[in-house]
């Protein structure tokens, strides 16, 4: 509580007059003040005003978690984040629907000092592929198409994809379905990742400057296959044709589709394509260390492509969220498809969503390529074997994370979400990892 | 205070439960332990005497000369009892409190020390181990056509737990890498840093992840410890473990005050067909100046002390008041590994197991086929044993856990399996 007035307190008007905004700034510089100070490490005690969206909070023991033992990923985080390896990062952990731990630790933007905020804008790419799986399947819900449906028949520009085999152009043997959409398993590749001919083909048409879904799919559907569709698990922008998909069939832009069937029934007023300006002041600098070690700023409030959208709205990669609204969408999800009387998804298909669908579609149990217990169902990864992965959580959790070392997962056999929104690519801390042993080890109790 | 309390609340305990006829001896007091009749946890007093006969069973055929036995249901011991003598050559009594060379159950609680550290985020269980014990840089696997092969995986810290990163012991084979290891002295050595150091210098055995093979694993684990923790191994699982477990009796030494409660370890001689002492007090190693602290099994502890650190597995991790680990890391360490470690892609595939019907965890075996055993158990069950012959096991599902010490280097009775025949027999109430 104390820490919280304190925050509010250093926000007040009086204080920063008094001081005057931009010494305050030049002493937080050089004290490190905001570093050490402005933190939120709230272990939530069950307050009246709600610290994260339509979450209520609790105290970690009514959930059965530790506060004592949670406290261990505010110490871990600040650690990483005063060595430098991140530059901050907004954490949240749920439990039996109740938000009982939230830290909050770092810098916004490196340029200007600011400090990070709980409601924080951040770039969470490929986070926005599980919003658009499940647009996607409330338009299954209704009947709109099948999942074994080919692509080609919403979009017309895939019936002469051809596969690239042995340097020869070849008709794919079975057609693209919208099921391999959903996991990854279409034959389409990402332009940033392997180093096959297709991979270079992808780079050298330059998809990422189409001027919308409609220029993107003409485009992708041009360039030919990787591998055969539904022969293997390998990450695409699979899902930016969902999204175009997911225009055609509805009959609106995918940001408008998405804001209308899901952000605002779900009340999550912070996810969009393109930051508003009246809420620019949240969103800050995104990270990467070079190869010698120094660390660059990659994207800029003042020039970034999520504040004066020139590209298309992304589905596989192009929402900015904060982390209480991702909070809300998971609940959702672990709830069985609602949450506070809005009925997104039925519990039947969140759980069709959340199964492992590689050996149905692969016909084999290859699954993810050099993930041992890991599958993929529709938007989400799943962890079929923990064991076999080598990390402590539950069979049937699902998850995913994007490029900027964002990470979310939903633990329905623990009741459990956790979510940590940082801005660094190609981060070297194992964070999802981490995140895991601690949360888990801070359970008091297991199923 | 805490020994004070207890007392209150054995007494307390005595005046209102009926105490059985089986625990006998309340002269001393295990701290934070609670006693109870076997009656009041489903359990028949009249047929658990069979663990007693079976025991005195085995001192008067000379197959064993003592022994402490402790069983435990529902959170409640119902059972303390000592048969024969503690030492040989003295003819010293058992006593409840007598102090045991207990080998290779150290593995669990090592184990357990292990995975604090990792619930603090402090290591990955994919980790490979040269990450934070370099002497493993570059370490080649010998096959066995001879050839000497890169590790086809990293051996990792999950493989170190479970046996199966391609270690072996030495002692128990004769392959030639257990030849070097021999010939190095591993297990001889001053410390765990100058054994990880000779292990760098010797091929593994087998592929990493290939095969169950029991092994040094756990010794080193000992130095990933002190390495991870800063801290000498023995001091880390006093501040750690026994210190909150108030598990008073257990370490890597004898302490001068406590050598009286110390007796002989024993071997059955094929030549002269008896028991012959194999280790006695005035000349153990145990009681001179310990500096390797091998947490493959190096500890000394009594029946009291072992099972209150059972008593903290069974209970998910917490006992007395002290949380040592959650739940969640329980279930996950007493889960068979194997399978996991040996599929390519997730749990398919290879299934050798140990001793065809056991799983093996992190640190514990588990039972994962009790008809498959033939041994009366179940499934889920974890255990381990010392190489002197001394047996725990766990039982969730029955919620019971039972210790019998020993000191016997080559036993020849199935003093596990005779235990779980009478234990579990004596059940009148069973949660299948």
């Amino acid at each position: 509580m104390l820490m919280t007035d304190l925050l509010r307190s250093l926000k007040s008007p009086s204080l920063i007059a008094s001081t005057g905004a931009s010494s305050m700034q030049r002493w937080a510089r050089h004290t490190g003040f905001f570093r050490h100070v402005l933190i939120t490490a709230v272990v939530l005690c069950g307050c009246p005003f709600a610290l994260a969206g339509s979450l209520p909070t609790s105290t970690p023991e009514r959930v059965n978690l530790s506060s004592e033992r949670l406290s261990a990923i505010g110490d871990s985080l600040e650690g990483i984040i005063d060595e430098g390896q991140l530059q901050g990062s907004v954490t949240l952990v749920a439990r039996h629907g109740k938000l009982a731990y939230q830290h909050v630790y770092g810098t916004l933007d490196i340029e200007t000092d600011t400090p990070l905020q709980p409601d924080s804008l951040f770039r969470i790419y490929s986070m926005t592929k599980p919003i658009v799986t499940v647009a996607a399947m409330q338009l299954y819900e209704q009947g709109k198409f099948q999942l074994t449906d080919p692509v080609s028949q919403y979009l017309p520009a895939f019936k002469n994809t051809r596969v690239l085999r042995d340097g020869k152009l070849v008709e794919p043997s079975t057609p693209i379905t919208i099921q391999h959409l959903m996991t990854h398993t279409s034959g389409m590749v990402y332009d940033f990742l392997g180093r096959s001919e297709v991979v270079a083909m992808y780079q050298k048409e330059n998809l990422r400057n189409a001027k919308d879904n409609a220029e993107f799919v003409e485009r992708i559907a041009k360039l030919p296959l990787q591998q055969e569709p539904g022969s293997q698990w390998v990450y695409s922008f699979s899902v930016d044709v969902l999204g175009r998909l997911v225009e055609v069939i509805a009959g609106d832009s995918l940001g408008n589709v998405l804001h209308d069937t899901i952000f605002e029934p779900l009340g999550m007023e912070n996810t969009f394509f393109e930051v508003p300006t009246e809420k620019l002041y949240r969103f800050g600098t995104n990270h990467q260390f070079a190869a010698d070690g120094t660390l660059n700023i990659i994207d800029r409030p003042s020039d970034s492509a999520f504040v004066n959208k020139t590209t298309f709205e992304s589905g596989g990669g192009g929402l900015v969220s904060t982390a209480q609204d991702y909070l809300t969408f998971c609940q959702m999800m672990l709830n069985g498809g609602s949450i506070n009387g809005v009925q997104i998804l039925s519990p039947k298909t969140v759980s069709y969503m959340t199964r492992d669908h590689l050996p149905g579609i692969l016909g084999n149990t290859s699954g993810v390529p050099n993930r041992p217990g890991f599958g993929f169902g529709l938007g989400f990864a799943v962890t079929t074997d923990p064991v076999a992965a080598g990390t402590i959580s539950s069979a049937g959790e699902y998850y995913w994370s994007g490029v900027a070392g964002t990470l979310f997962w939903i633990d329905p056999a623990e009741d459990l979400i956790v979510i940590s929104m940082i801005q660094q690519r190609s981060s070297r801390v194992p964070l999802r990892n981490l995140l895991k042993q601690i949360t888990y080890g801070a359970m008091l109790d297991a199923q | 205070m805490r020994t004070l309390a207890s007392i209150a609340a054995i007494t307390v305990l005595a005046g209102c439960a009926q105490l059985p006829t089986a625990t006998s001896s309340r002269s001393h007091n295990p701290a934070g332990l609670e006693f109870s009749s076997p009656e009041s946890v489903g359990m028949s007093s009249e047929r658990l005497t069979n663990v007693n006969n079976v025991l005195q069973g085995y001192i008067d055929d000379g197959e064993i000369v003592g022994a402490v036995s402790m069983i435990s249901r529902h959170g409640k011991v119902v059972h303390h009892e000592k048969f024969g003598v503690h030492n040989k050559d003295s003819g010293q009594e058992t006593e409840l409190d007598s102090i045991y060379r207990i080998y290779s159950m150290t593995k669990p609680v090592t184990t357990v020390g292990a995975m604090m550290l990792y619930e603090e985020g402090k290591f990955q269980l994919t980790d490979p181990v040269e990450k934070y014990l370099p002497e493993f840089k570059n370490v080649l696997v010998l096959t066995e056509d001879g050839k000497l092969e890169k590790q086809k995986r990293p051996f990792t810290i999950q493989m170190l737990m479970s046996h199966t990163g391609g270690l072996t012991y030495g002692v128990f084979g004769n392959t030639p890498v257990d030849q070097q290891y021999r010939k190095a002295g591993i297990l001889q050595d001053k410390d765990l840093a100058e054994m990880v150091s000779d292990l760098g210098n010797i091929p593994l055995q087998y592929q990493p992840g290939t095969r169950w093979h029991y092994s040094v694993s756990v010794d080193v684990l000992g130095r990933l410890i002190e390495v991870l923790a800063d801290q000498p191994l023995d001091e880390y699982l006093h501040d750690r473990l026994f210190a909150p477990l108030g598990m008073t009796d257990t370490f890597f030494q004898v302490p001068e005050d406590k050598i009286s409660r110390f007796g002989t370890n024993h071997s059955y001689s094929r030549k002269t067909q008896t028991l012959e002492v194999s280790d006695r007090p005035e000349t153990s190693q145990y009681t001179k100046d310990v500096t390797f602290f091998s947490g493959g099994g190096g500890l000394l502890s009594t029946a009291e002390d072992y099972m209150k650190f059972c008593q903290m597995m069974l209970n998910g991790g917490e006992f007395n008041g002290a949380r040592i680990l959650s739940p969640k890391t329980i279930n996950y360490m007493t889960t068979n590994h194997l399978r996991g470690i040996f599929a390519n892609r997730g749990g398919e595939g290879a299934n050798s197991g140990i001793l065809g019907a056991q799983g093996f965890g992190l640190g514990f075996g588990v039972t994962v086929d009790t008809v498959k055993s033939g041994v009366i158990s179940s499934t889920g069950e974890y255990y381990w044993g010392g190489a002197a012959g001394t047996v725990f096991w766990i039982d969730p599902v029955e919620d019971l856990t039972a210790v019998v010490m020993i000191q016997h280097m080559n036993v020849r009775v199935p003093l596990r399996a005779s235990m779980k025949s009478a234990i579990y027999g004596a059940l009148t109430e069973s949660a299948e």
